[in-house]
């Protein structure tokens, strides 16, 4: 038994003698092991985890960056520059600056020369690069100046207050509210020159009116009161102390009905009045001129009190105006009567003159309108667009009072009576660009020494840009 | 015959024209209250119960519509001509900067209502992933290394600003604490915080849904609304040993409501929030209610915690705004994107 547990206890003891002497090189053994396996799986797990965390956190960073630049480019202001011009507004909308342009290149060329103060010419007729927009989403405006025509004029400078959608206040220099042809865009218009009643019509003159519109334009109104200009003349100084009143209704009762054959169906009527007065510097009255530009009619005027007939009294004008568009088809009418009291020496009268006229037009390849035109197809040599054709045609008549003559006006010189009739056609290139031909034809009653003055046979040929 | 038939149409037609005339007797009104992230689901069950009162009292139909985003984000919304009829957002701050910038209401609007405008109080608790791997139990734990918080954007979140200054809160009142331990700690804390969402919707999507960061800081409303939606055996809610009382305020806005005709309707909304029957719908949605008799109700729902105020300590949410969240101010410093 002693044997037994001294065998027991020396071989214990080698035992732990040699445990001892091998645990160092074990544990060495261990780790050269772990570092020639790598980590272990869970270590693995967790590097793992690690970077699935990190890929997570890297694309939601980029989906917030994306989201945050999409939001700055909500705040960024927006420049947009295409046919409609170039303009910059903030992202709101609330503010905007547009630049616009309206290029008119015409060529106007008489077939008889007998009685016409023109020439044939080339001419550059409206060059009008102008600025509008708004500020602080109320505060409308416009600012166009005219290089045409020989001379630098200031046609638009006005500030349009945006009280509600449907009452506006506007004040500066402006086109009367008056009528239906001259309040027609120019780069819209379809003829290269407006008929006889615009004539009649009371052009751009400073003033301030309210105006707006009610139900989504089925109803239009302009009532305000402006310096006062003689008829188809724009002015930047009142010449008297007397003021006109102008005022103006439009409906288009269909426009927001399904029915529409009629949806495009406007009348209205515009008047103004007044008390103008004048003097031999600045008699404050009108003179009437044709397509051509050539002038049929205008008052007695040598410079002196005794031979120059001067405004002297009531001026009111009346205008019963409409139009209908459908499809390809246009009809455009209006009806002026403007009467001006007139002095001359020891006489005076009222001069009442009237115009009407009927302009009618079809456009194949785009959809007729008293706004811009259109066409489906542009020019394009890659699509094959050929652009939309017009043809149009009018006829009007303008009569100025019997009582004008012989003591106000010279009936030698000027007509009584003109008649107009027109023919046209118009490409549309693109909607910034058109071509026009008109051909014009005015008869006269009276104005020369002996019968009638010539007729007068015009053709103006347009090039125009618009943007 | 002829006279009875005559009546029938002439009675056929003062009907027609009766039941066309009663619908127009009672108006339609549109509100829009612009609110802040979380409260999707407080709103939408509260706009239709106050609805349903407002027609059975008025006989009006009310359609309220919501809009939801970061409470800084909405304040800027609202000044900029987003047109709020009401505005209940996630601090004061922000109504005040609609009454200072776009004089849109009152400056004294928060004496309109009682509770200071706040019709319900929430606070800062900590979602964390189901048996909190990372052992988050207080503040402290979330700086701790390799632990990943999530929070909204201080500059656009109300309930950001609220997590900030709990935290800041939290430092402050440990001992020795100061400001500049403040915000040592603040700053070391959004250093483990590498995604700032603009809401605290967005936050809390991202640490729920997307699967990022082991907590997430934010409102008690949204974490208990977490741990509902997906089930508490995915998340479960932290309480820290000190956190903030967040007192979400509401106000009409004056000039748009004026601008609207919808005064009326617009104050009978947010006194709704004080009824019994709105702060029903706050307990249900997880807010704290005012009103005592529910509060004790809901009372299990909420535990109580060691809450400090705004106002207690620092000095109201102008004086916070301005030194913490201002241009330039603490967060600009001590946190670099």
């Amino acid at each position: 038994m002693k044997s037994s547990f001294r065998h027991f206890w020396s071989s214990l003891g080698i035992a732990l003698g040699i445990l001892a002497l091998t645990q160092p090189a074990l544990a060495k053994t261990r780790a050269h092991k772990a570092s020639t396996q790598g980590p272990t799986a869970l270590e693995y797990q967790q590097r793992l985890d690690e970077l699935e965390q990190r890929q997570k956190i890297l694309e939601r960073n980029i989906e917030l960056k994306d989201e945050q630049e999409k939001e700055k480019a909500k705040e960024r202001p927006i420049v947009k520059a295409g046919p409609d011009g170039i303009s910059i507004s903030s992202a709101d909308g609330n503010n905007e600056l547009r630049f616009k342009g309206l290029l008119q290149l015409d060529g106007r060329f008489f077939f008889e020369r007998g009685g016409l103060s023109l020439n044939n010419t080339f001419l550059a007729r409206r060059v009008r690069p102008w600025i509008e927009g708004k500020f602080f989403k109320r505060f409308e405006f416009r600012i166009m100046p005219d290089f045409g025509n020989n001379q630098v004029v200031l046609q638009d400078a006005y500030i349009n207050t945006v009280i509600f959608p449907q009452l506006k206040a506007q004040f500066g220099k402006y086109k009367t509210p008056f009528g239906i042809e001259n309040l027609q865009n120019e780069a819209f218009s379809h003829w290269t020159e407006r008929g006889l009643t615009n004539q009649l019509v009371p052009n751009r003159d400073l003033g301030v009116m309210l105006h707006g519109e009610v139900l989504d334009g089925v109803f239009a109104y302009q009532i305000g009161v402006f310096n006062g200009v003689p008829d188809n003349q724009s002015a930047d100084l009142d010449s008297n102390n007397a003021k006109d009143f102008v005022g103006r209704v439009f409906a288009q009762p269909f426009k927001k009905t399904s029915i529409e054959p009629l949806q495009k169906l406007g009348f209205g009527v515009a008047g103004t009045n007044g008390h103008q007065s004048g003097n031999e510097k600045t008699p404050n009255l009108a003179s009437y001129k044709t397509a051509g530009q050539n002038t049929f009619f205008s008052f007695r005027n040598d410079g002196t009190p005794a031979g120059t007939t001067v405004a002297n009294g009531d001026r009111w004008r009346v205008s019963p105006q409409g139009y209908y568009y459908y499809k390809g088809l246009g009809i455009l009418s209006d009806y002026v009567v403007s009467s001006q009291g007139v002095t001359l020496g020891p006489d005076s009268a009222q001069i009442t003159n009237k115009a009407w006229q009927v302009e009618a037009s079809y456009i194949f390849g785009a959809d007729n309108g008293y706004g811009q035109i259109l066409p489906r197809k542009p020019l394009g040599w890659k699509h094959g667009g050929a652009g939309a054709f017009e043809v149009l045609a009018r006829y009007g008549e303008l009569s100025v009072d019997k009582d004008a003559f012989p003591i106000f006006a010279d009936p030698t010189k000027s007509a009584q009576k003109a008649k107009e009739f027109g023919a046209g056609f118009n490409w549309y290139i693109n909607q910034n660009v058109k071509l026009m031909v008109d051909f014009n034809q005015t008869r006269f009653d009276g104005g020369a020494k002996v019968g009638n003055r010539p007729t007068e046979y015009v053709i103006v040929n347009r090039y125009q840009l618009y943007f | 015959m002829k006279n009875i038939s005559r009546f029938k149409k002439i009675l056929s037609t003062a009907v027609l024209v009766g039941l066309g005339l009663s619908s127009y007797a009672h108006a339609n009104v549109t509100l829009l209250n612009v609110s802040y992230d979380p409260t999707r689901e407080l709103y939408k069950e509260f706009d239709a119960a106050f609805a349903k009162d407002w027609q059975a009292k008025k006989g009006d139909v009310v359609d309220v519509k919501q809009s939801h985003g970061g409470s800084g984000k909405q304040a800027r919304g609202v000044i900029d001509g987003l047109e709020a009829d009401v505005v209940t957002l996630a601090l004061a701050y922000d109504i005040d900067a609609i009454a200072e910038k776009a004089k849109l209401l009152p400056v004294d609007w928060q004496k309109r209502l009682p509770d200071n405008s706040s019709p319900y109080t929430s606070t800062i608790v900590f979602l964390v992933r189901k048996g909190n791997p990372k052992g988050i139990k207080d503040w402290n734990d979330l700086i701790k290394p390799g632990v990943v918080a999530v929070s909204p954007n201080p500059k656009t979140s109300g309930g950001a600003r609220w997590n900030y200054l709990a935290a800041w809160g939290y430092a402050l009142k440990q001992p020795g604490g100061d400001d500049a331990k403040a915000k040592a700690f603040v700053a070391e804390l959004f250093k483990h915080i590498p995604v700032l969402d603009t809401g605290a919707r967005g936050a809390t999507t991202t640490f729920v849904e997307r699967g990022i960061g082991d907590v997430l800081i934010g409102w008690e409303n949204e974490a208990k609304l977490a741990v509902k939606e997906f089930g508490p055996d995915k998340f479960e809610i932290v309480s820290p040993s000190v956190s903030i009382l967040a007192e979400p305020p509401v106000s009409i806005v004056d000039k748009v409501v004026d601008k609207h005709g919808t005064r009326a309707v617009a104050q009978a909304y947010l006194e709704y929030l004080y009824t019994p029957e709105g702060q029903e719908i706050i307990a249900k949605n997880f807010y704290r209610p005012r009103n005592a008799t529910v509060a004790a109700k809901y009372a299990a729902q909420f535990p109580k915690l060691n809450l400090f105020t705004v106002d207690q300590v620092f000095g109201g949410w102008q004086k916070a705004q301005k030194t913490h969240f201002a241009d330039g101010g603490t967060f600009d410093q001590i946190y670099q994107p």
